[in-house]
């Protein structure tokens, strides 16, 4: 019970923070200008994309549907909302700290693991939000300013065209794993968070490491070749998969392990860490 | 130790290579009011910090209520309240929302009725749903008090708690701890730098110097281990006899001059009736005649030896 | 030994037997199912509503997205509507699902049309054209199969099959942001250069 009032307490904090909004906001916000961008002027977009068939082929039907454009606003927004899920949970354990209000926190009758925990659950929580806002904003308003239809997926081997009773289930499949790939984010910046007395500092770390493994994953260097599979930022983009056909149901599951073995790696660091944490600030 | 709330054996802390605490022993018993003196660095918030789990020790033990720290956490935290150095809370936040969160895990909630009941009982009526971003220094140890007060403790850990009040702040706050020693028995260890506050406050006190404890026990016994300090103000022109006079006290010692007017003596507590008696027989002014706090004294002897 | 020759149509007579046959028909509606197999393209079969009214209007009312050749349905229509700007050579024979067929060649004459040559296979005893090859300026050539059946009084297939070219595409960098993908882009040498988009026609309602 300890445990649910402690969650309970870090969801009120995260919603009564300013910060926790500027995310949604600013998720709000991209995704308005881009939604605007295509109302505009989607169909040159489009015709870049299609353009190479075009020399013998014509595309019939609404290509610039609300399906499509929600595709686009996630392609566009993946490196960017990471930063706004760390903004605030990267400040979970180190803000405090700074705030002043750990020490009253680690000297309550609530044990360290339950307190950490809660703290990983309301992040959780948070970033499960973060995502479901950007699910409505890119589908569900998506839909509503450009109708629905079939949905054109650019691979790098093809052109994919899903019908468009085949794509609700593919947005769903690939929030939840947009969801794991973004709970990793969080996860490493509450262990961040678990080694610093301020604010920013892993906030800032975390966007560092997120943007080095990127380099490292689209760097085609063989030396990378081992460790690739293995960092989390290749795997961020697996929501992509779902829109392939067949779908590559083991690449998906590989992604969906090698990510929650990272959050059960960064919790265990995290509880080691602040189990060993001196509260002297 | 029968009755010890709070035992520590053998307590030893480093931060890197510096040894904070180095094998620190005491017992705090119950119903004590007991001081933790010290200088700056003396290891005196390290030790505190380790009762409450905040620091893990090195090496020793710590007992509070005759448990284990390490292995009975929960329970023992449940009944201690603690405000360590400056209250610090969540800004953002109101006054009521603060005590709300920290009481939803301190073991037992406490209903909103209580909360405002303790704000009021802190001096705080009014200003519960006020943002603690908006608080003087004054308030917001209010609110610290009535944080470590919420759930009831029978321990309360003070670290320097009269940091940074106004004068009648700091009369408030040693009410507040007299009361709560002889009207609701609890047992309050509380650190600080104003001596005259632990002697006014503590029956029982340790003086903690390089994390070692210096000397422990009760305030009233190592007070009457030493003579006291009298200041008298009389004038210049009979400072010599005043001296003269202090000569045929044998246990009056350390005769020493204040200004042009004053002069400041050692003598043991029992003698100093007699003095004052004989210095008016001999036509010696006394304008003013007070006691120096012996703490104090008695406190830097002990450093310099 | 009597030559082919002497059994073959005129070639100009033929195509104008054509043009006439296409003509008696002003305007339908078809239901059509649009199955492409082209390379670097994956999609499901669409079922669509074709519309067709005189001479070469061609409307395509689909749920989805379908993907039909460049210049759809109406590369015969624009060549009969045209009949009097080419001039009709015969090019011999060949045998085409199992019919005998005439295979007359069209060349402008003049060039400045889009259209730059075209050879059709006409089964010249129902009057039926089997199988189209039209080269233009613009979309390169297009070379289509048609496959009759209750319609064929009226030249209206049942099955189209359209070949186009595939060698042309090139997959645009930067959009196609599947960062994760290590496998290799197919060996261009294997790569198929051709594609081909199969159209099914059912209940015609012929106005």
């Amino acid at each position: 019970m300890i445990f649910l009032r402690s969650t309970r307490n870090e969801l009120i904090k995260i919603a009564l923070k300013p910060r926790s909004y500027l995310g949604l906001a600013a998720i709000t916000g991209l995704v308005g200008i881009i939604l605007f961008a295509l109302k505009a002027d989607g169909l040159s977009m489009i015709s870049f994309v299609t353009a190479s068939f075009e020399q013998t082929l014509r595309f019939e039907g609404n290509l610039l549907n609300g399906n499509l454009v929600a595709f686009i606003v996630l392609q566009m927004l993946i490196i960017h909302i990471p930063l706004l899920v760390a903004l605030v949970t990267g400040d979970l354990i180190s803000g405090e700290a700074a705030m002043g209000t750990l020490r009253l926190l680690v000297s309550k009758p609530i044990s360290r693991t339950q307190l950490l925990l809660s703290k990983f659950l309301a992040g959780g929580i948070y970033t499960l939000l973060v995502v479901l806002w950007l699910g409505f904003l890119a589908v569900i308003v998506g839909q509503w300013l450009f109708g629905v239809g079939d949905l054109m997926v650019l691979n790098s081997d093809g052109l994919v065209i899903l019908q468009a009773d085949d794509v609700n289930w593919r947005y769903a499949g690939g929030f939840c794993v947009a969801f794991l790939a973004l709970l990793t984010v969080s996860s490493l910046s509450i262990t961040l968070s678990c080694f610093s007395d301020n604010s920013i500092g892993p906030i800032v770390s975390t966007m560092a490491i997120i943007l080095l493994f990127t380099i490292i994953v689209t760097l085609d260097v063989p030396i990378f070749d081992p460790i690739r599979p293995y960092l989390f930022t290749t795997h961020m983009a697996a929501w992509r998969s779902f829109f392939e056909d067949p779908l590559p149901w083991e690449s998906i599951k590989k992604s969906i392990y090698i990510l929650l073995g990272h959050n059960l790696l960064l919790i265990g660091i995290s509880l080691f860490a602040f189990h060993r944490k001196d509260i002297t600030v | 130790m029968p009755n010890s709330i709070i035992s520590i054996r053998h307590l030893a802390k480093r931060f890197g290579q510096f040894e904070a605490v180095k094998d620190l022993s005491l017992d705090v018993h119950q119903g004590d009011v007991y001081g933790f003196l010290g200088p700056n660095g003396a290891g005196k918030s390290t030790t505190m910090r380790c009762m409450l789990s905040l620091i893990r020790p090195n090496h020793g033990d710590i007992h509070l209520f005759g448990k284990d720290l390490r292995s009975n956490r929960a329970s023992i935290l449940a009944r201690v309240g603690c405000l360590i150095e400056k209250p610090d809370f969540y800004k953002f936040l109101s006054a009521y929302r603060n005590l709300d969160l920290f009481s939803n895990i301190s073991g037992k909630p406490s209903s909103k009725k209580e909360i405002y009941e303790m704000l009021e009982f802190v001096g705080l009526q009014g200003r519960e749903k006020d943002h603690v971003g908006g608080f003087s220094h004054g308030m917001r140890q209010r609110l610290g008090i009535a944080q470590t007060l919420l759930h009831n403790p029978d321990l309360i850990v003070l670290d320097e708690p009269t940091t940074g009040l106004d004068p009648q702040g700091i009369i408030d706050m040693r009410n507040l701890i007299l009361r709560l020693k002889t009207e609701q028995h609890k047992t309050i260890v509380f650190s600080s730098h104003n001596l005259a506050e632990v002697e006014i406050l503590c029956n029982r006190m340790v003086i903690i110097h390089q994390g070692k404890s210096i000397v422990e026990g009760s305030v009233q016994e190592l007070l009457h281990e030493q003579d006291q300090v009298i200041r008298i103000q009389s004038d210049a022109v009979h400072l010599d006899a005043a001296y003269s006079l202090s000569q045929s006290f044998p246990k009056a010692i350390q005769f020493k001059k204040l200004g042009l007017d004053g002069f400041e003596l050692t003598m043991a507590k029992s003698d100093i009736p007699a003095f004052n008696q004989a210095m008016v027989a001999a036509g010696i002014p006394v304008y003013s005649l007070e006691t120096k706090r012996k703490l104090e004294d008695y406190f830097i002897n002990l450093l310099q030896a | 030994m009597l030559s082919f020759g002497l059994h073959a149509q005129d070639p100009t007579v033929l195509f104008m037997k054509l043009v006439k046959k296409f003509q008696a028909v002003k305007s339908y509606e078809v239901q059509a199912t649009i199955k492409p197999n082209i390379p670097l393209i994956r999609i499901l079969p669409v079922k669509a509503k074709v519309s067709f009214s005189y001479p070469n209007n061609f409307q395509i009312h689909a749920a989805g997205i379908s993907i039909l050749p460049k210049n759809g349905f109406s590369e015969l229509p624009k060549l009969f509507g045209q009949a009097e700007k080419f001039t009709a050579i015969s090019t011999g024979n060949e045998n085409l699902q199992n019919q005998d067929t005439e295979i007359i060649t069209l060349l402008p004459l003049d060039n400045e049309g889009d259209l730059v040559l075209a050879k059709l296979w006409v089964d010249a005893t129902r009057l039926l054209i089997l199988k189209s090859q039209v080269s233009t300026r613009t979309n390169g050539t297009l070379v289509s199969e048609y496959f009759y059946g209750t319609s064929a009084s009226k030249g209206l297939p049942d099955r189209m099959l359209v070949t186009v070219e595939v060698k042309k595409f090139k997959m645009p960098k930067g959009i196609a942001t599947d960062i994760n993908r290590n496998s290799q882009p197919e060996d261009a040498k294997k790569a198929q250069k051709k594609g081909t988009i199969e159209v099914l026609f059912s209940h015609y309602e012929i106005h």
